[in-house]
């Protein structure tokens, strides 16, 4: 189990990142997942496809459980706001490295203003690389709603980051 | 070339396309209608580029020290369980037995077994009472997570 895990917490750990903004949050979403993830009777085993998706989902969950947790504590103006864009190394080319860095900016800027669920469609297919039937299992929607939304999210980002180049 | 009505047709079937995930029928209806339409041809591409573009966008690991400490959290926390378990049966099963014992040793007059229960069960019914206030407090309370 502890292998399979190994496997999916990094992936895991960016989703609950995406959601929530800020490491500490993600990692203790992602503790408090891989908890459940052990205790759970219900868990598909952890060697088999559907463990991924199934696992996402708690983190998902997890993960909205903090942000309302956090809400309802009406904590967040005493927080340091750490923005949801991260430094990048992807380039060793300084220039190059700028040029990614901007994109990067703008990708991101443009994820946060997407409605939640149009934003999780984009980052589950296009970052996390998962098939529509796992996004379905993810997001517990039905599949066929997956493709159509998906493909009105990726309409509206177009549309975001075509008025960003305007600019 | 203008959008037509076949256009507005293939629609989100270009996403479907662009991710593999049409029947062969249906791929190779929009790959034909993408070879004579420019506009949705068009849109194919940024949606790819966008798509490349999210696939690369960076977000950082969780650090390997950290991510060691929240796997090797579950053997800690397995054990801990365990512990809590194994205390818990055999407090329960010591209760069982002493309560068993109690009540048919015949060395013992019937009033003392009453007042002796009655005392216990008070005793217990109290800790119960104040266990599950408790409880509900810890569960309920939004400021038990406040840092004074």
């Amino acid at each position: 189990m502890q292998d399979t895990l190994a496997k999916v917490t990094q992936g895991a750990f960016k989703l609950a990142l995406q959601i929530l903004g800020q490491t500490s949050d993600a990692q203790d979403a992602l503790q408090d997942s891989v908890s459940v993830a052990i205790a759970h009777r219900g868990a598909p085993n952890s060697s088999s496809a559907d463990f991924k998706p199934w696992f996402f989902r708690v983190v998902r969950n997890k993960s909205i459980d903090k942000l309302r947790e956090k809400k309802r504590h009406q904590t967040e103006e005493f927080d340091e706001q750490v923005p949801h864009v991260f430094e990048t190394n992807l380039a060793t080319d300084p220039e190059q490295a700028a040029q990614t860095t901007q994109l990067n900016q703008k990708i991101q800027a443009a994820l946060a203003v997407l409605p939640e669920q149009q934003r999780e469609l984009v980052l589950l297919k296009d970052y996390h690389q998962m098939s529509y039937l796992e996004i379905a299992e993810v997001l517990d929607i039905p599949k066929g709603t997956v493709m159509s939304g998906l493909h009105r999210a990726r309409l509206a980002l177009k549309t975001l980051l075509t008025e960003t180049v305007g600019d | 070339m203008k959008k037509t009505s076949l256009c507005e047709h293939i629609g989100e079937q270009l996403s479907g396309f662009l991710d593999g995930e049409l029947s062969q029928q249906e791929s190779q209806r929009v790959s034909v209608h993408l070879s004579q339409c420019h506009s949705c041809s068009q849109t194919y591409e940024q949606l790819k580029q966008i798509q490349g573009a999210v696939s690369q966008t960076y977000y950082p690991n969780l650090e390997q020290q950290k991510m060691d400490a929240v796997l090797q959290d579950l053997t800690s926390r397995r054990m801990f369980d365990f512990a809590w378990f194994a205390i818990v049966s055999g407090v329960l099963i010591s209760i069982v037995f002493g309560v068993y014992h109690f009540w048919f040793d015949s060395s013992i007059a019937l009033y003392s077994k009453i007042v002796m229960s009655l005392i216990w069960g008070g005793g217990i019914g109290l800790f119960l009472t104040v266990l599950r206030q408790r409880l509900i407090i810890s569960k309920t309370d939004k400021y038990n997570k406040v840092d004074l």
